[in-house]
């Protein structure tokens, strides 16, 4: 077991590696003059040069991948370009405002997702499962800057129960924070939920057909108590390793969301730096989206691990 | 000094923990003498020096800063840190008198040093400022005592007062020049206490601003709302206070739901289409004037603005007096075919047409024209491209592209760098050249007879209407959705937001 | 009716259902010039902000153009993007997946650990990359998906060929001394076909939702094209004043997507037993 998680950290720093790589290739790859970036068009080509000098612009590719990633490993992620200002802390500020939103999300889907699985497969062919299958399609077909904006257009102007955008200004009450974050987390959860309810379902209806459940029926045990204490703990196992995934298909959404909600997170700064070619700040952004996509992707697998003893560690998983 | 201010932090900060534990609507009540105020983006340097964009930028540095002079909503330059000024008679050398008994944040004393060191730096090539090319009339700035300066130039020039007046032209000081991009310190009528990029700026009022009883507020927070929809939605429930340049889309947004209001001025901000003359096909005037011809002045502002514009013939405003109203602004598309059809070009042809990013009137004045253009059998693709990378790559390199200038205060300012051949706007842009045009720039720049000025310019624009470079379609209205409660606002044509002298009422 | 119809013909409701919204999709996309009431582009600026009414099914946008005649020509943006990046991805995801089935050993492990390090990329981040170094247009936005969607499509080609080689017509054929490509063309390909298409269907909807957050974000193709997400993201602006702008794109775009996931599912049921229940 430990060997194996070993062995997969060593896969996540190798493809930090790569991804570090591609991102240095692809930021000097865009036409852009970095030298006339900062220094605008009213700037001499003379400054340009005596610039690029100065940020060794002019040195050989590999060296300047060196510097920067050496840099980067001591946790100097650079200057922005447009801001003047560190990247570390802003990236770090908008890390903990998107952490804020993608728990919170998480913790909905965890608790709601399972739950409507669960009441889908007990009602199998009732309402409830039809209403949880319509959900589920609507819930992987509506786009989500698009379910957004739907929210919006109902809760936030028409109804105007909640905020229309994601973040509470600093040092606002507990209660104004909640509110501001209901509808991107509805939003964000919305496709999330979908997916781990009917995966729930299917497992629970897999493990509802089991000897194990029938010979627990046998036994006279009451359904109540078959459904809760027998069926549902292993028709948990698959969903709380899918769970784990969609951790990184929330990364994904949260780029869209932050927009629609003007949420000052990393999706809008990463955004922001693509709209603004602010290289150093789309580098580092893009690094850390990935660690942290790569990081919970390795923690769903670890986990798949831990939750299903089948798995022999050390051979590759399939 | 310094210590003088800490309790009154403290006691901000102790408010500030309180209200965090408070509802919503009591944390509003407590702070009610703070304004909070909606911008589509962030800052992007709080160098004022390498201001490139206005929106946050000019006004973030209106409240921290103060200038040499300044412009009232009249366009009047009037004193800011200079109190007084005069010119020698051949217009060759000014004489700025300065404010006595300023300090700067930091407790030190404003003196004809800091304007020495702020010049200097504005002329530093490495420092790229936008104002360099207005200052390179001046050969130099020396101290004649503590509290006056003299700004020596090479040419006769009327307008220095107001080029002072520039929006890059913020006093700074050199003893706290370093901090400048993340604790910048001036002699505004705030102080600035903290900036989190993307989210908010924090000012306090500065108790020691030299116009007495002003800032009347004892806060500023500038927030950062990229969404005007939600801009709109937070206005209207009370979280915030005034949105800064309201798009002509949400105008009626707010007129029709009536909570809060819109205060609305005519600006010189203008759009228009830039073609780069000494490239194809616009290398050839008969193709330029083509061009011109298609523009129907009226429609596309109507288009891209939705009504909050005025067409224009130059960057002139027509609220100006010297603008020629008997100029028609109309398109003449039979008169665009036939000059086609002259230069060998009446087939039609594909086109590509640069559109700064993140501005829907722009993207909607380009879009009437790829319509337009379909008349005369001319294919515009429009490229949409990220502003930074627009000016940095796009703007005066391409063929064909939208453009927008904020207004300036005088007609020399408004137009010389544009038309003049030696201009620096014109060079950038579209490399223009006309003599006569030249010659009209010249005599206007250093005539004090304003009727004298007023036929100069009038043919100015005939000429420019005829056969200009390109076409400066409107100029946009600078609206602000204002709460009902605030009170003294009045938004300047120069699309500054003041808010040193508003207040709370009823 | 699609229930009774279903068991009537023993196929399952989910592809009826969804073949319907598929092939009124299609017909769509394949007609909608001559369908569309007005020009895509065509401006009517007096109609602005106009709610839907007869003469505009869907209203008309802050130019004046009809939303429906947009919605219509935007069908053929959605689905070329979405099929043209599907088939990138088969194209590119299928020979590789048979080759290390077929292959196996050193080959196989290369080419999986290769596929593996590609899909712990966040998808989005890889697209925006790509359309941030060059000038975005539709063909490379799908381009970039299509690369993007081939390890998936290399993956479960490789499963089911891995699976088929223990079948005994691959043994005969290989006994009967048959070429690996003859082998690979002709017996392992149309049985691997069924689940492709699955697969396939599934990628279509996956391509068309990134197309769209890409056109959304401002990445994708350019204005004033009759673009899905580029026609939400100008709607936002208007949607308190104009909400039709920005719904009427949203709901055309969730209908197709159901529909052409119904028919995936549909044809997983009726073509796959054996993966039936998963996902």
């Amino acid at each position: 077991m430990a060997l194996y998680a070993l062995q997969r950290l060593g896969a996540v720093v190798l493809i930090l590696v790569i991804m570090s790589v591609l991102v240095f290739l692809a930021t000097h790859a865009l036409p852009a003059n970095t030298a006339a970036l900062i220094l605008g068009q009213y700037s001499t080509p003379e400054t340009q040069v005596a610039l690029a000098h100065k940020l060794g612009l002019d040195l050989p590719l590999t060296v300047q991948y060196a510097r920067w990633a050496l840099a980067m490993l001591h946790g100097d992620f650079g200057q922005s370009l447009v801001m003047e200002r560190p990247v570390a802390p802003m990236l770090f500020d908008a890390l903990s405002r998107s952490a804020v939103l993608s728990l919170a999300a998480m913790v909905v889907v965890a608790t709601l997702g399972p739950a409507l699985g669960v009441i889908a497969a007990v009602r199998r062919g009732g309402w409830p499962d039809h209403l949880a299958a319509v959900f589920a399609y609507v819930g992987i077909s509506v786009p989500e800057f698009f379910w957004g904006l739907v929210l919006i257009l109902a809760f936030a102007s028409t109804l105007r129960w909640l905020p229309a955008s994601g973040a509470a200004e600093p040092g606002a009450g507990l209660g104004a924070t909640i509110a501001h974050l209901i509808l991107p987390v509805i939003t964000l959860t919305f496709a999330l939920l979908a997916h781990v309810s009917r995966l729930t379902r299917s497992s629970m209806l897999e493990v509802l057909d089991s000897m194990y459940v029938k010979a627990a029926r046998a036994r006279g045990l009451p359904e109540r108590r078959v459904i809760l204490r027998h069926a549902l703990r292993n028709a948990l196992l698959p969903t709380i390793t899918v769970l784990a995934q969609d951790f990184g298909f929330l990364i994904g959404g949260i780029v869209a969301v932050e927009t629609v909600f003007a949420y000052p997170g990393l999706g809008r700064l990463l955004i922001f730096s693509l709209q603004r070619q602010d290289l150093p700040l789309m580098q580092a952004a893009i690094l850390v989206l990935t660690a942290v996509y790569c990081l919970a992707n390795l923690a769903a697998d670890l986990l798949y691990g831990v939750v299903n003893p089948r798995i022999r560690y050390g051979a590759s998983v399939e | 000094m310094v210590a003088s201010s800490t309790p009154l932090t403290r006691r901000g900060a102790l408010a500030l923990g309180l209200a965090a534990t408070l509802p919503v609507g009591a944390a509003r009540a407590a702070g009610e003498s703070a304004i909070r105020v909606a911008y589509p983006a962030p800052v992007a340097t709080l160098d004022p020096a390498k201001f490139r964009v206005g929106g946050l930028e000019y006004n973030y540095a209106n409240c921290v800063f103060s200038r040499l002079t300044k412009q009232d909503n009249a366009l009047q330059v009037i004193p800011d840190l200079a109190t007084s000024w005069q010119a020698s008679p051949d217009l060759r050398s000014w004489i700025f008198h300065l404010r006595p008994g300023v300090t700067f944040h930091d407790g030190k004393p404003f003196t004809a040093a800091d304007v020495l060191f702020t010049y200097a730096r504005l002329q530093d090539k490495a420092v790229a400022s936008v104002l360099r090319a207005n200052l390179t009339i001046v050969e130099h700035v020396e101290m004649i005592d503590p509290l006056t300066v003299r700004f020596a130039l090479s040419i006769p020039y009327a307008d220095l007062p107001a080029v002072v007046a520039g929006y890059q032209a913020m006093i700074v000081s050199e003893a706290s020049i370093t901090g400048i991009t993340t604790h910048p310190i001036g002699t505004g009528p705030f102080r600035f206490v903290e900036y989190r990029p993307g989210d908010q700026m924090v000012l306090e009022k500065n108790p020691r601003y030299f116009l007495p009883g002003l800032p009347k507020l004892d806060r500023a927070v500038l927030r950062i709302i990229p969404e005007y929809t939600t801009a709109v939605a937070a206005l209207e429930s009370g979280a915030i206070d005034l949105i800064y340049d309201l798009p002509p889309e949400q105008v009626d947004v707010i007129k029709r739901n009536g909570v809060a209001e819109v205060m609305q001025v005519p600006s010189g901000t203008w759009q228009g289409i830039v073609m780069n003359n000494s490239v194809k096909p616009f290398d050839d005037a008969r193709v330029r004037r083509a061009f011109l011809k298609l523009v129907d002045k009226p429609a596309f502002t109507d288009i891209a603005t939705f009504g909050q514009g005025t067409p224009t013939v130059t960057p002139l405003p027509p609220t100006h007096p010297f603008f020629r109203h008997d100029i028609p602004l109309g398109a003449d598309i039979p008169g665009a075919r036939a000059l086609l059809a002259e230069a060998g070009m009446g087939g039609g042809f594909a086109i590509e047409m640069f559109v700064p990013g993140e501005s829907p009137s722009m993207e909607r004045l380009a879009t009437a024209f790829r319509d337009a253009a379909k008349q005369v059998k001319i294919d515009v693709h429009l490229r949409v491209v990220p502003q930074d990378k627009f000016f940095a790559e796009m703007e005066g390199k391409v063929p064909l592209n939208i453009d927008n200038f904020f207004g300036r205060a005088t007609p020399d300012l408004m137009l010389y760098p544009w038309y003049d051949s030696t201009g620096s706007w014109n060079n950038t842009l579209w490399h223009y050249k006309n003599a006569e045009i030249d010659q009209i720039l010249d005599a206007a720049r250093s005539s004090s007879d304003k009727a004298e000025q007023a036929k100069l310019y009038g043919r100015f624009q005939e000429i420019i209407a005829q056969e200009g470079p390109g076409s400066v379609v409107y100029v946009q209205d600078f609206a602000c959705g204002v709460s009902r409660k605030l009170r003294d606002f009045s938004p300047s044509p120069l699309m500054f937001a003041d808010i040193s002298g508003v207040s709370f009422g009823g | 009716m699609a229930l009774r119809l279903s068991r009537a013909s023993g196929a399952p409701p989910a592809l009826l259902i969804g073949g319907a919204i598929v092939a009124l999709l299609l017909l769509i996309a394949a007609s909608a010039q001559l369908i569309a009431p007005f020009p895509y582009d065509q401006m009517h600026v007096r109609a602005r902000f106009a709610p839907p009414s007869l003469h505009y099914l869907a209203g008309t946008d802050e130019y004046g153009r009809d939303v429906f005649s947009r919605l219509l020509i935007g069908s053929q943006l959605s689905l070329v993007l979405g099929v043209v990046a599907t088939l990138v991805s088969l194209g590119l995801g299928v020979p590789l997946g048979l080759f290390a089935g077929y292959r196996r050993g050193f080959a196989d492990e290369a080419i999986m650990r290769a596929l593996d390090v590609m899909m712990s990329f966040p998808p989005i981040l890889l697209v925006l990359l790509i359309l941030v170094v060059s000038p975005p247009s539709l063909l490379k936005t799908a381009l970039a998906i299509g690369v993007l969607f081939a390890p998936p499509i290399a993956r479960v080609t490789r499963s089911v060929t891995l699976d088929l080689m223990g079948e005994g017509f691959i043994e005969a054929a290989r006994a009967r001394g048959e070429h690996a490509l003859y082998i690979l063309l002709r017996e392992l390909l149309p049985n691997i076909w069924p689940v492709l298409m699955v697969e396939a269907s599934l990628r279509v909807v996956f391509a068309i939702l990134l197309g769209a957050v890409l056109s959304f974000l401002g990445f994708g193709v350019q204005p004033p094209a009759a673009d899905w997400g580029l026609m939400i993201s100008n709607g936002r602006a208007f949607v308190t004043i104009a909400p039709w702008i920005a719904m009427a794109p949203g709901i055309a775009m969730s209908l197709s997507v159901i529909g052409i996931s119904l028919l995936g599912d549909g044809l997983r049921d009726l073509l796959d037993p054996r993966l039936r229940g998963q996902r």
